[in-house]
């Protein structure tokens, strides 16, 4: 094979390495374990630096996501862009639309959806005042201005 | 005998211009990473700093952030610390509280998300260049503290 495309397929490789090693985040020490699901929004990458945040700034809520949450699907769906979602009888994924710049909004909507997914696990109705002030708690809690 | 010696001229001449196609690759990879790089990011490698630039891409204004970085090198003596404690500029306006838990009605320049070497700001608040600076500034020290204290 020329020289040529062996360097492409280097190349093409070491891309989709990087971008696999977003697709898994783990943390051995507090046992987290999630897949991070890929969209076009190309935000893993985002997500990782939102999970990275919880587990330094706000620690009670990220041992919620990790002892719950094992799917974080980035596609968009019922919260829209830059927004979350939690889908009855699927207890272990949640949905987080984001985009790099959206850092903030994605850290406070892993912890919004992650409250939803313990009102069904808990059999509470999913209410959203609740998981509204738990994402305001964490919005507060992590910016300083 | 000449049929061997043509096939031996042309793998030479082959090689030749696949060294040459390597070549030009690099040269326009290196020079593609060097336009996007320079473009996204704000480079100054004699003070050792690189502090990444994310505009809205609906409405670019890094060129506000960098004049305001130039101000903070040139006009104030914070400029180390900026470097130092920041490595990410999201343009765009922080939520740092739920309008639909606390009914807030003001949006607050910017803020520093803690955790993290990222700050946000939001050039359209600020009236001028050295008012957006001073605000980077601000939030740089926000950043030091916090790495400080951990």
């Amino acid at each position: 094979m020329p020289l040529f495309k062996k360097l492409i397929i280097l190349v093409a490789f070491t891309v989709i390495l990087v971008f696999t090693l977003n697709i898994f985040y783990i943390d051995i020490g507090d046992k987290c374990f999630i897949t991070i699901i890929p969209s076009v929004e190309l935000s893993n990458g985002t997500i990782v630096s939102a999970l990275q945040i919880l587990k330094k700034v706000v620690p009670n809520q990220y041992t919620k996501v990790c002892e719950n949450v094992k799917f974080i699907n980035t596609n968009v769906s019922c919260g829209g862009f830059d927004g979350g979602c939690y889908h009855t009888g699927n207890n272990k994924t949640i949905y987080v639309s984001s985009s790099q710049r959206h850092l903030v909004v994605s850290t406070s909507v892993i912890a919004h959806e992650t409250c939803h997914l313990l009102q069904e696990k808990q059999k509470r109705p999913l209410n959203e005042p609740e998981c509204y002030s738990i994402g305001n708690t964490v919005l507060k809690t992590i910016t300083q201005k | 005998m000449a049929t061997i010696l043509h096939e031996e001229s042309e793998k030479k001449l082959n090689k030749k211009h696949n060294k040459l196609y390597i070549l030009l690759f690099f040269t326009i990879s290196l020079l593609t990473l060097y336009l996007v790089f320079s473009y996204v990011y704000y480079i100054d490698i004699s003070n050792g700093c690189l502090i990444k630039l994310n505009s809205d891409p609906t409405n670019p204004n890094s060129n506000s952030l960098r004049q305001s970085l130039q101000y903070i090198k040139n006009e104030t003596s914070e400029y180390k610390n900026v470097c130092g404690s920041i490595n990410k500029i999201n343009e765009m306006q922080c939520l740092s509280e739920d309008p639909r838990v606390t009914n807030v009605k003001y949006t607050p320049s910017g803020c520093f998300v803690k955790g993290t070497k990222t700050i946000y700001v939001l050039p359209s608040y600020f009236n001028s260049i050295n008012e957006q600076g001073n605000d980077i500034v601000k939030y740089a020290e926000y950043a030091k503290n916090y790495l400080e204290q951990k």
